[in-house]
């Protein structure tokens, strides 16, 4: 496992975003965005407003179940590696300090709702003029604009109104949601690219910056395959099709089966249905589980990928026998020593004692210093082979960066640091 | 702004041998910011 990195955060001077410098501001629907670019070296600063601190900070659930500022384990997912400074935008001075730390920044992330980070002192318009280099990246639930978007937003909206619901779920049950929050995924890589990209674009456009507005509805949009398409052209309207493939837009051979311990995932009815159905076959036969299907006949319309109408409910029983009677991990290494592309369906504890992600030497071990504890983290998303990711250490606590980041980057002092402490500007 | 601005992968070109299903949104992503992509 990679080593434990020292303080908080802890420096990256490899990391290709080393030279730029990111504040965030955002709520649940961006947090994940500038983590990642801190991960590749940006001094990552997030904002919070002072006394309680960012809302989020209160997501449970907590580290021993015991609610406080320090103890969300969403908070230490999302903001693990960001130094935190606090700073009042209801306030004037609070927004005029934000500017100042602006003028000093390369990427600010914000997630208000269209039209009111205004109010803050965050709209493009204002934070271009302040610093024409800024990268604003603004992630919302459908953008700045447009008839929705003045709606409520949530994770769940994203993710019924950007058409995932509608492709999960069984026909006789109707939609379903994919537990984790995939519409805040989704739009946080899609808004760290777009980050980049706009990076990118500085450099080869003589320094202007640019307003970069992610929409977490079309960010769940751009994650649905072909299914647009197949309307637009094919006038088929996908919908979930449970444990069987979608086979255009009807519930198609099944996938899903259960082993004495748990399920597995395996392709076109574990290669009973194409060109690889005899290879599947012949090993239910070794075990006396393939039935009628060693026949020619059965042979032939497997294999030619006939249309199986109503016969395919005794494919399934003989694939569905034969899996019940083995172990997940003993069935899917025979079947990939076959050469069939079967899976176990693992939850979190297999993934984090997968052998494999070990092998990569995936997980990162994190040292939470004010708790005297150390916590496995996720890994690199990308392993760059130049200039790698890094964890960065724990999450901050509230303002934990205060007097440090006004002090070396505005050059005030402790006086005025206390001063504006007291007048609750920070 | 005055100068018109260049998209940011003006210039570079990509030679795309990606897999089929997983490779092509990558080489779709850089050609919809400018450069040039071959399959």
């Amino acid at each position: 496992m990679t080593p434990q990195p020292q303080g908080s955060p802890s420096p990256h001077p490899t990391g290709p975003l080393a030279p730029y410098r990111l504040l965030d501001l955002a709520d649940e629907k961006g947090q994940l965005c500038a983590r990642l670019l801190g991960e590749l070296g940006a001094d990552v600063i997030k904002v919070e407003p002072p006394g309680e601190g960012d809302p989020t900070r209160q997501n449970g659930p907590f580290f021993k179940g015991e609610q406080g500022p320090n103890t969300s384990l969403y908070w230490w997912a999302m903001n693990a590696g960001k130094r935190s400074v606090t700073c009042q935008l209801r306030l004037q001075p609070g927004r005029e300090l934000l500017h100042r730390l602006v003028a000093t920044a390369d990427i600010v992330v914000e997630t208000n709702p269209p039209g009111s980070a205004a109010g803050k002192g965050l709209d493009y318009a204002t934070l271009s003029a302040v610093n024409p280099a800024i990268i604003l990246v603004s992630i919302t639930n459908w953008g700045q604009a447009g008839p929705f978007a003045a709606w409520e937003s949530a994770d769940i909206v994203a993710s019924a109104m950007g058409g995932h619901m509608h492709l999960n779920g069984e026909p006789e049950r109707g939609p379903v949601r994919t537990t984790a929050p995939q519409a805040f995924t989704q739009v946080n890589v899609q808004a760290a690219v777009g980050a980049l990209i706009a990076l990118y674009a500085r450099g080869v456009n003589g320094g202007v910056g640019q307003h970069v507005d992610a929409s977490m509805q079309e960010a769940m949009t751009n994650a649905m395959d072909n299914s647009q398409q197949m309307w637009d052209i094919l006038r088929i309207n996908n919908a979930g099709p449970g444990v069987r493939r979608n086979a255009m837009g009807k519930p198609g051979p099944r996938y899903l089966f259960e082993t004495s311990d748990g399920w597995v995932a395996l392709l076109q009815l574990g290669g009973l249905a194409g060109v690889g159905a005899n290879a599947t076959i012949d090993w239910l036969a070794e075990h006396g589980d393939a039935g009628d299907l060693v026949s020619s006949e059965w042979r032939e319309r497997l294999t030619s990928l006939t249309p199986l109408g109503e016969a395919i409910g005794y494919v399934e029983e003989r694939l569905a026998a034969f899996c019940r009677k083995w172990k997940k991990e003993d069935l899917v290494a025979a079947a990939q020593a076959r050469g069939l592309g079967w899976a176990p369906v693992f939850g979190p504890r297999e993934i984090v004692e997968s052998k494999q992600l070990a092998a990569r030497d995936y997980w990162v071990r994190v040292q939470h210093d004010d708790i005297g504890q150390s916590f496995i983290y996720p890994g690199a998303p990308w392993k760059l082979s130049r200039t790698p990711w890094k964890q960065r250490g724990r999450a901050p606590a509230c303002g934990e960066h205060t007097a440090e980041v006004y002090g070396d980057l505005l050059g005030m002092d402790a006086a005025e640091v206390r001063r504006l402490k007291a007048k609750m500007v920070i | 702004m005055t100068a018109p601005l260049k998209a940011p992968f003006e210039g570079l070109r990509v030679a795309d041998f990606a897999w089929v299903g997983v490779g092509p949104t990558v080489s779709k992503y850089l050609a919809d910011n400018g450069a040039e992509v071959v399959r």
